[in-house]
């Protein structure tokens, strides 16, 4: 008998269990703040950003059915208000409640992009050699007779002067950081690399063979038994003996980059559009006379430009001065207009053989469109033209008289 | 007139009409066709074939009028300009499974009075504000209505009415779609959630099945039951293109964003298919792993993969289009590996043929060998042509090799075919 209750006990408990399972799982979920949310979310569409905020901030603090997620809604509505401190502030509140990954993913993106660019608008990036004074300056001119060598955690750096040699190891890992973490979004680079730094161009071309006769700089990957070597060698001073602050800001960071590229790209093709643009791009500031050339060039003639820099070798280039200016253009404009994740895929599709179109639309988790290529190339056009214009009218605006 | 019209339409239906008379038998079975009789038997055909029985089993043979026949009668007493009267014989008609005739007066009746409402409805119209429009018109009609905001409309009169009046499971299905579309863009967040979990059920269960529906059906249930407020969160701006291009067209911005925003829900299913065509991928980079140690199983993965790849293109059309392609490119590759081997056995075999004198029968045997390779081949290539088909487009040139090749290898067969027959 007592059995028998043991049994039937056990039975109603698995109905009931059954019962509110179905209940959960099968039945369609009611939420009692959808009306308030999807207010704000209203609000938020239409721009109204304070409205959005103070109706998003209802929710999440309603007495009886609190809507932690709301805090989404606010975060966004400060955000989009410019205001990344405390969207960031809103952001960590939703990441507290978030249970799914996606969610967690955005929230953490979110912050950080909240704190970039409230870095943005405090703090300009500045090129190495504009925190030099004129001593320190005529200082990383000398050249001793002894070789000196300054390791740091990916290089090792070779040149007639400590002080340079130091600064330039300082430097290199600062233009690697940006290279991985910023344009390659994320790339690891766990090797080492020696840096030489030859006193003037005349050494330098007789140790850099592979370099061009217009080069101030090169670099080199070969593996030999096994053995990889990563090389890369500068120019100390230019023609007038003077110290070639160029070197710290330009010809590092690019030749550096070309070395992470070859790294990435292995024995695939990097097409040289890509790897001479992200090159210039890992530069610490923006030569605006490619901006300006690129825009002057491409106006009304955008696809037929795109298809030949995407296909050009470095044997066919016509005029390499706009070629470079171009690419330069183009890349920037993919990795402005792309997030990092998306131009991080960009190149992934690219090394695995894809076509510019091709890994664009791939990236992007879009359907294949035949106008895609058409598209691109008048969406470069209008930004190429928009940057040149740009810096014409501020060149104006610095010559008019006040 | 009115008279002549019906009687054009209805002639036809009429012409092939044969006795429905009734057999009764002996033992009390009843069958019901059209009988003769023969010497010693009695024979009657049914809708499933002949039957025969000897006349003593048979106790009567009732000669009744078929349903065709009685409606012709009951035609004939009918006042033709009375629309009730045409009503009532067609309302008889359907009853008696006479649907052409009940519709042929259906439409008669709407000549004569054309907001008969039992017409209309017998015809499956719909009644939409003022007027009735037929079920593809109605839904046309239906779809502007939901774009242009009209929901409750929709949701009180025009759909119900839609589910009810459609003629076939497809438009009921086309129906149902609406409504659930309805539900969400209205915020009825947990209502579209059932609809659309039953619409995936009833898109499975249809015949043919609807898998995509089904599918993107099922998906946008579990979006709606995973965000019951109905708020998503975008991690990229939709559609994708949208800051790369810098079009005109209207966008979302990443970040939280409503259900009911058509985009809204498009860019939550294609971070659904995003996620298949990652897990796709996976499979894709395990098959190319294995392909050239373990091509079986290689196959196995592709089709995981191609699986994968349906389901994202089920979520967004194409989405995964270009994928499918490298599947197929990458099938294609190994097949030419697979036919490049015949092709070099072929070339080995044939660099032995002329080199020293044979006898007619190792001679033979060599041909049919040879003859053997490019059967070989030519089953690959015709797997490759087979294959880079479906995607004319990408494949262009892999399809051009094959049949070019295939070309060449038809015609070195037929010289060797006509070698060996010359020989025997």
């Amino acid at each position: 008998m007592a059995g028998n209750k043991y049994y039937i006990a056990v039975f109603a408990l698995v109905v009931g269990a059954a019962a509110v399972g179905a209940a959960i799982f099968g039945s369609p979920s009611f939420c009692p703040t959808a009306d308030q949310v999807q207010q704000a979310l209203q609000s938020l569409q239409d721009g109204q950003y304070a409205q959005a905020e103070r109706e998003a901030l209802a929710v999440t603090g309603a007495t009886e059915e609190p809507n932690p997620r709301a805090w989404a809604i606010v975060a966004a509505a400060r955000q989009r208000s410019r205001n990344y401190p405390a969207a960031a502030a809103a952001y960590r509140q939703f990441l507290c409640e978030a249970d799914c990954p996606d969610a967690r993913e955005f929230a953490v993106e979110q912050i950080r992009l909240c704190t970039t660019s409230d870095q943005a608008l405090t703090a300009p990036p500045k090129a190495p050699s504009k925190r030099l004074d004129a001593a320190t300056l005529a200082d990383l001119a000398k050249v001793g007779d002894q070789t000196h060598a300054e390791s740091s955690e990916h290089f090792v750096v070779r040149a007639n002067n400590p002080k340079l040699a130091k600064l330039v190891a300082v430097e290199a890992e600062v233009a690697l950081d940006h290279i991985c973490r910023v344009i390659l979004a994320g790339q690891d680079f766990p090797h080492s690399v020696t840096i030489n730094v030859w006193p003037d161009t005349k050494t330098f071309h007789a140790n850099a063979s592979e370099a061009p006769e217009w080069a101030g700089g090169g670099f080199s990957y070969s593996s030999d038994k096994g053995l990889t070597t990563r090389r890369i060698d500068l120019t100390q001073r230019d023609a007038k003996g003077n110290f070639a602050a160029i070197m710290l800001d330009r010809v590092l960071p690019h030749e550096m980059c070309h070395l992470v590229l070859k790294e990435l790209f292995g024995d695939s093709h990097c097409p040289l559009f890509l790897n001479e643009g992200l090159a210039m791009m890992a530069e610490s500031e923006v030569e605006n006379s490619r901006v300006r050339l690129a825009g002057q060039t491409v106006a009304g003639k955008a696809l037929q430009r795109l298809e030949a820099i995407c296909l050009a070798q470095r044997y066919n280039v016509e005029q390499p001065i706009v070629f470079y200016a171009e690419s330069y253009s183009f890349v920037e404009f993919l990795h402005g207009r792309l997030t990092a994740r998306q131009f991080r895929d960009f190149l992934d599709n690219v090394q695995q053989g894809c076509t510019v179109a091709d890994a664009v639309q791939r990236c992007l988790y879009m359907p294949a469109a035949d106008s895609f290529t058409a598209d691109l190339a008048n969406a470069w056009e209008d930004h190429a033209i928009a940057q040149s214009q740009y810096l014409e009218a501020l060149a104006a605006a610095k010559t008019t008289p006040q | 007139m009115v008279r002549a019209a019906l009687s054009g339409c209805l002639i036809a239906a009429l012409a092939s009409v044969a006795a429905a008379d009734k057999l009764v038998l002996t033992d009390g079975r009843v069958f019901v066709g059209t009988v003769s009789v023969e010497e010693d038997t009695v024979q009657i055909s049914v809708p499933y074939g002949d039957l025969r029985f000897p006349k003593i089993d048979v106790e009567r043979i009732e000669i009744m009028d078929t349903p065709e026949q009685e409606f012709r009668k009951k035609l004939a007493d009918t006042a033709l300009s009375d629309p009730n009267a045409l009503y009532e014989l067609a309302q008889w008609a359907a009853g008696k499974g006479l649907s052409r005739q009940a519709g042929d007066l259906s439409g008669l009746i709407l000549k004569l009075k054309s907001d008969h409402v039992g017409a209309h409805k017998a015809l499956g119209h719909i009644h939409t504000g003022k007027s009735w429009l037929g079920f593809d018109a109605a839904m046309e009609q239906a779809r502007g209505k939901l774009e242009a905001g009209s929901y409750a409309v929709l949701l009180e009169e025009i759909l119900p009415a839609l589910k009810a009046a459609a003629p076939t499971r497809q438009q009921a299905l086309q129906a149902m779609n609406l409504l659930a579309d309805t539900q969400l863009r209205s915020g009825q967040f947990n209502r579209a959630e059932a609809t659309f979990g039953e619409l995936a059920e009833a898109a499975r269960k249809a015949e043919p099945p609807a898998v995509d529906l089904a599918t993107r059906s099922a998906m946008i249930a579990e979006i709606l039951h995973a965000n019951p407020d109905g708020m998503y969160i975008l991690r990229d701006a939709y559609p994708p293109a949208a800051p790369l291009l810098g079009t005109a067209r209207a966008h979302i911005m990443p970040g939280p964003a409503s259900l009911a925003t058509p985009l809204v829900l498009e860019a939550a299913l294609r971070d659904e298919a995003k996620k298949e065509i990652e897990a796709g991928r996976k499979f894709l980079d395990e098959a190319q792993k294995l392909a050239a140690t373990d091509p079986d199983s290689a196959n196995l993965k592709y089709a995981q993969a191609d699986q994968c790849f349906q389901r994202a293109d089920a979520m967004i059309p194409d989405i995964a289009r270009a994928h499918r392609v490298d599947i197929a490119r990458r099938k294609i590759a190994a097949m030419r590996k697979d036919a490049d081997a015949d092709a070099r056995d072929f070339d080995e075999q044939m660099a032995k043929l002329g080199v020293k004198d044979m006898a007619q029968q190792p001679y033979n045997t060599m041909l049919q060998r040879l003859i053997h390779h490019l059967d070989s081949t030519r089953d690959d290539l015709k797997r490759i042509i087979e294959l880079a088909q479906a995607y004319p487009k990408e494949l262009v040139l892999e399809l051009k090799w094959a049949e070019l090749d295939l070309t060449k290898i038809d015609n070195m067969r037929k010289i060797l075919v006509t070698e060996l027959d010359g020989r025997k």
